[in-house]
Order: structure tokens, then sequence, then C-alpha cells
């Protein structure tokens, strides 16, 4: 086994590459992660960024300008295009609420005459759905007001009454319980670190063992002399196999352990036997990572072209994967290749785990069958490793 | 000057010749592109699914009406719910523990709906629009009541109180959705505008391979250069020079490609976004000369620098998915001056503002920020080259 320690003690002693695909890409994932918070808590409602443009001045507007307030956190933001500007692309309020000058007088115009009432205005952001979530709030309230004048005799000012008497009412009938899991899963934090690794797992293990072995390539002097050594090819092919194996554990390792220390806080309540279960699959991924590794070096790849190599195909494959955007967001086709890759199976187990409450056989055989399967990718990519690298030396 | 343009010639071809420049700076902002295109395709931009929530009902009048009610909200294309029914509040539970549906609704005789929610999962957009959807349910019965408290003689005519109770339940109340913004945004041109800030840092490589191989203490050829005929400053402005060049040229070529092959809108300015390239790639030069100058770093070390450089100031422009864009939007707002200066983010903004506003002054206030930044390490670079010029010969 002196080639397998020698091999593994070189890759190793690349510090610059281990600072950059280790701690540095591990660093990033745990930022991530605790800005992502652990995910449980007491309920309280999404509360979207609002900001509210009253042209109108009425008891009608200042009603629906103050529920829009109450319901989310105010923006102050003035009637200007390229203040309504700055707040769409900025994305700073998720809703912009326009009341036009009128609307009060129009909306219980329309409600006595039987009539379509006026429209507000909004500008509702593109990036998630808490602006569609304050525009369905504020509908429902200018509906409120408009049944209100619609079907009674009340002034304007009375209905505003009745409507703010009534809301308040409603929402403190409404009881909202939490559910209590019998048994603590995954936190979100860690779920985001453990999805955030599969680059360095992959790319950073490739990378190492590629760049790590340069010194042990076919046009190196040192390897001229280690063929002459008593050993077999199969057994020196072996022991190189193993080192990179042991490579790709040791990244594992390193970047569990540091996600571990860094999540440990929400980790404690977590059910141990979960983390365990999602260990499997980054493992296994590890181990793809460290057989592209030997494929590029058995195809010669120098610095530039195995970090080109790496990266390229982690970026492409995480992003297959759904480690940047979420599974469910992707199409139909680009599902159907994304599935032809590791990484999306890795990401599915994970997700899995982080959505049961407890290990059951079920989940432990989906969890094994999906790390098979990854695993599998990493024996495909071994067997051409070894295939090209014979080809190449008896060439 | 001749000397000048004659070794940026030649710098021009280290460059070029350069495997890593070409890989990095060249066909990397291509393919990233190229990947967007195809995860993004055919994703509903702004799309919203419908909340699924659990119902179990104990099977009374009031439980009943309520549970139809959520049901009748189900359907349709636009229907904000997807009720679905559970024969008790176990398997509802244990739906809601397991994510199939976002939260559950309990209606039983002679008791307000109650909803409950995982604990894992609380407080999501989804768990609100559930919780809308009761409290307008509720809202209707509590306004009944308050009219007939403060003015009983609206409910007096017969069928006053059904009426109410429909118009309430309506959706005749509309809002008008504005387009205020110079082209349609989408939550997906984050990513290539916060690609085109990635992009700007990997050429900063251009710069770093060429001020090094001029540094004394860089390569030995860097050695040799310092004791030439040719002006140390001469050699470093003709570094940078072609640097620059290399680093415009790369990213006018990533966004035409943007423009023609991916469709991404620059809001029919792109001749200023061709501007703006030139300020990016400016930048990326200065960039690469500060970390290519630094004083005592191995060569090897300096190409760690600027990868973890590159990767770092990228994260809170965005580049990384959704977890880093909410992380952007948090510094944004939280800690303006972290983002003001950070160049990555400052290049990503300069063509979101350029797309997006119908004024110029806030594109203007990102190009002049890209070279207030450039001005900064450019100075630092050059008093750090000035200190070391000569420490190895």
């Amino acid at each position: 086994m002196q080639l397998f320690r020698f091999a593994g003690r070189v890759v190793l002693r690349h510090r610059g590459l281990l600072a950059i695909y280790v701690v540095a890409l591990a660093a990033f994932g745990w930022l991530m992660a605790s800005y992502v918070g652990t995910g449980s808590g007491p309920y309280e409602a999404v509360r979207p960024t609002v900001a509210v443009i009253d042209r109108d001045g009425s008891a009608v507007s200042g009603a629906l300008a103050a529920w829009a307030a109450e319901e989310g956190e105010l923006v102050e933001l003035p009637d200007t295009t390229y203040a309504l500007q700055d707040a769409a692309a900025k994305d700073l309020a998720n809703y912009v609420l326009v009341i036009p000058e009128g609307y009060g007088e129009g909306l219980e115009a329309a409600a006595r005459a039987g009539a379509e009432p006026p429209a507000l205005e909004c500008v509702v952001s593109y990036s998630d759905a808490r602006g569609s979530l304050a525009d369905e709030r504020v509908r429902a309230g200018a509906q409120q007001l408009y049944a209100l004048l619609a079907e009674t005799d009340l002034t304007a000012e009375e209905a505003v009454g009745v409507a703010r008497q009534a809301r308040g009412e409603a929402e403190t009938r409404l009881e909202v319980g939490v559910i209590e899991a019998e048994e603590a899963g995954l936190p979100s934090d860690y779920l985001v670190y453990m999805q955030f690794s599969t680059y360095a797992l992959f790319g950073g293990t490739a990378i190492l063992v590629a760049c790590g072995l340069r010194s042990l390539g076919r046009d190196q002097p040192v390897t001229q002399r280690l063929l002459a050594a008593p050993l077999t090819e199969t057994a020196r092919g072996a022991q190189l196999a193993l080192a990179c194996l042991g490579v790709g554990l040791a990244v594992w390792a390193a970047v569990e352990a540091l996600g571990a220390l860094w999540c440990a806080g929400s980790l404690a309540a977590a059910d141990a036997r979960l983390v365990l279960l999602a260990q499997a699959p980054l493992l296994a991924l590890a181990c793809v990572g460290a057989a592209f590794g030997y494929l590029l070096w058995s195809l010669g790849a120098t610095g530039d072209l195995a970090h080109a190599a790496g990266n390229i195909g982690s970026m492409v494959l995480t992003f297959l994967g759904g480690t940047w955007v979420q599974q469910a967001s992707m199409g139909a086709a680009v599902t159907a290749v994304a599935r032809l890759t590791p990484v999306w199976w890795v990401v599915h187990a994970l997700g899995e785990v982080y959505a049961a409450t407890g290990t059951t056989g079920g989940l432990v055989a989906s969890v094994a069958a999906q790390t098979g399967l990854t695993a599998l990718f990493a024996v495909a990519l071994a067997a051409a490793g070894m295939a090209l690298g014979r080809a190449r030396r008896r060439g | 000057m001749r000397s000048v343009f004659s070794l940026m010639r030649f710098d021009l071809l280290q460059a070029l010749r350069n495997r890593g420049v070409v890989i990095w700076v060249l066909l990397f902002p291509l393919l990233l592109a190229t990947v967007f295109m195809f995860m993004f395709d055919g994703v509903p931009a702004g799309g919203t699914q419908a909340a699924a929530v659990g119902v179990v009902s104990d099977g009374s009048e009031g439980a009943e009406a309520l549970a139809g009610a959520l049901e009748e909200l189900s359907s349709g294309d636009d229907a904000p719910i997807d009720a679905v029914r559970y024969p008790d509040e176990a398997a509802a539970a244990e739906a809601a523990r397991s994510g199939e549906v976002c939260a559950y609704v309990v209606a039983a005789a002679g008791a307000a709906p109650r909803m409950e929610v995982p604990a894992r999962e609380s407080g999501t957009v989804d768990q609100a629009v559930v919780q809308l959807v009761l409290e307008r349910s509720l809202q209707v019965s509590a306004t009944l009541a308050t009219v007939a408290e403060v003015a009983p003689e609206a409910l007096s005519s017969p069928g006053a109180a059904v009426r109410l109770a429909s118009a309430l339940a309506g959706d005749d109340a509309t809002t008008e959705r504005l387009s205020v913004l110079r082209t349609e945004s989408s939550e997906f041109a984050r990513y290539y505008y916060a690609m085109l800030g990635f992009s700007s840092l990997m050429g900063a490589q251009v710069a770093l391979l060429l001020v090094v191989s001029k540094r004394a203490d860089g390569t030995p050829a860097g050695a040799r250069r310092q004791l030439g005929a040719v002006d140390p400053v001469a050699q470093l402005a003709s570094s940078l020079l072609a640097a620059w060049v290399v680093v415009f040229a790369c990213l006018v070529v990533a966004l035409l490609y943007m423009r023609l092959v991916v469709g991404v809108s620059f809001g029919g300015r792109e001749g200023l976004a061709v501007a703006a390239c030139a300020a990016c790639a400016l930048v990326s030069c200065a960039v690469g000369a500060l970390i290519g100058s630094l004083p005592r770093v191995s060569t090897s070390a300096k190409d760690v620098v600027c990868t973890v450089a590159t990767m770092g100031l990228s994260l809170p422009a965005g580049l990384f998915g959704e977890p880093s864009q909410r992380l952007a939007d948090w510094l944004s707002a939280n800690a303006p001056l972290v983002q003001a200066a950070n160049p990555a983010v400052q290049v990503g903004e300069t063509f979101y503002r350029l797309a997006y506003y119908d004024s110029l002054a806030p594109f203007a206030q990102s190009v002049g920020a890209l070279l207030a930044i450039s001005a900064v390490l450019l100075a630092v670079s050059a008093l750090f080259m000035r200190r070391q010029r000569y420490a190895a010969l």
C-alpha cells in the first residue's frame, strides 16, 4: 500500500486547492445556510414589504392604505416615476399600491349604482408570491367596503368603521396552531448547506484528484521510476484508484465535519439517524467526483483543463441537479435531462430525508436506491478512466 | 509610446495563448449563459401555484359549508388554494408534516375554523394565502354581526343579509397591474446580470497573469524584463492595456451572445451596454493588478486569492441561486455600502439599471462607482508595485 499512501499524501499537500475547494466553498455554503435559518418556530403570517401611494386622500383610500400597511412592512416611497421604477427594479417593495385620485368617490358611486367599481393600481414584484398575496389582501379590503356601500346606507366613513371592526374580530377568531413533530427532522439551514456542498464534493474532489496526482502523470519522471518497481500493473492501478477514493472520502469528511460544526446549534435537536442517512448520497457523490478526477488524470488533463472541467462540470451538474434552482421549478425537458445526472439523485434523496420526520424502512430503502444509483456513476466514470488510461499507456 | 504598443502586442499574444484565459474569460460565461437559458426555459416566470391545504370536517352542517366553500375555491385555473379532504386530524397532520399540504383546516360544529401548520415550515406564503381565505370567510359573518349591531335597519328588509353576505364574498373589486420598468423584468434576469459581474471578475486573471509576468519577484522572465531597457511603468501600462483589451473583447462577446442567442434584454440600449463593458473591464484589470502586485505572496497563492475573491464577491451578487439572491437583497437593504463597494454587484447593477430605468442617472451612478473602485484598486496596486519593483533584483 506504499503507492496508495504516497499518492494520498501528495494530493492532500495541495493546500491552495484545499483552501479553495474545501474550506472556502464550505464557508460559502454556511454563509447561505445561516441566512436561510432553521425554518422552524412559532407561526407568523408572511409580511410582504408594501409601499402605498395615496393620490386620493379619502376615508376609503386611507383605510385601504392603513390595512395594506398593517399587514406588511411599510416602505416609504415618493410619488414619482423614478421611485416606482427604483422600487420595482431593486425589489424594494413586494407590492406598491397606487390609489388613483377620486377612487373613494368612484367606489361609493359605483356601489350605490350597482356598477363595476374603479380599479386600484399596483406594482407587483416579480421575485416571489408575496406581492400577489398583498394584492389579494388589498382586493379583499376593497371588496368589503364595496359590499357595505352597495348593500347598506352607511356613509363611506361608517362603512370603513364597520369594516375595521369586523376585520379585527375575524382575525381574533381565527386560531392558528403549530403541529409539533414527533421526532425532529433536519433543519432547513443544514439542508441548504448539504445542497451547496454538492459543488465541492463533485468539482472540488475531481480537481484535487486530477491536479494532485499530476506529479504521478504518465509523462512525469517519478512515474517512470514507479514503473520499474516490483509492482504489477493491476496492483498499481488499484492503489491509485484507492488513493482517489481516499481523497473523495477525505473531502466528504472535511466538508461534512465543517457543516456539522457550523450548523451544530440547529442540528442539536435533529434526529441523528436522519443526519447520518443524509450522508450516504453525499459520500456517493464524493466518490463520483473522485472517479471523474481519476478520469481527467487518466486523460492527462493539466492544471487549467482540470480546473475548467471540474468547475464547469460541477456548475452544470449542480444547476441541473437542483442545488441552485429547486427541482420542482424546472421544466419537464430539463428534468428529463437532469435525471441522467448524479447530483439530481443526491439532491432528490436529501429532499426526501429533509421531508421525513423519522427514519422508516421505506425512506432508508429509497435513499439507499438513490445512493446506489449515484455510486453507479462513480463506477462508470472510474471504469472509463481505467480503460482510457490503459489505452493511452499502450498507445 | 511605441515601446508600450510593441509590448502590448506581445502581452496580447501571451494572454490569448494562455489556455486558462480562453477557458475562463471567454468560454465559461458563454457556457454559463447557455446553462441558464436551458434551465429557465419553460419555467413559468413569477407564476403562483395553488396552495395545497388539507380539510378535516366533523360532518356538521356548518363544517361542511366551510369545507364546501374551500373546495369551491379550488376549482378553476387561477384557484388560490387546492383543498384536499382528510378523514381525521391525524392523517391531515401527517400530510402537513410530509409537505403534501402546507397546512390543514379543521372545521367543526359551533367553533371557528382552526388552521394548523407544521412546525418546520411555518410562516410560508402558501399558509398566508390559506389564512387570508379563512379570514375572508370569517369576515363575512363578522361584518354581518357588526352591521346588525351598528346599523340594524340595513338588514331589516327580507334577503338583505343574504345579499350583503353574497356581496362580501364577491370579487368585484379589482386591481390593475402597472408596468413601470422599461422592459419586462423576471426573476431570472438577475442571474444573467450577476453572471456578467462574475465574468468581469474572472477577467481579473488576465491582468494578474500579465502583471505577475512583469514583476521581478513573480517569474524569472519578469526579473529579466525589469532589467530591460523599457521603463517599468511602460511595461505595467502595456500589461494593463492588453488585459483591458482582452477582457473588454470577451465581455462584448458574452454580451452579444446573451442578447442575440439567449435573448436577454438591455432595454434597447445595446450601445451603452458595450460602453458599460469598458468600465467593467477596467475594474477587472484593477482587481487583477492589485492581486498581482501583492508583496511577498507567491504566484500560486495569488491564483488562489483571485479565485476566492471572484467567488466570494460574486456570492452577494446573487449568482448562486435563491439563497444567495436573498443574501444580496438583505445586504442591499442593511449594508448598502458593502454592496456599493463590491465590483461584482456594481457590474450587475450597471446592466440592470441600464435595462430597467428610464433615466440614465442610476446607470451613470453605477459606472461612476466602478470607475471609483478601479481608481482606488489601481492606486493601491501602484503603491505595491513601486515598493516592490526592485525587491527581487
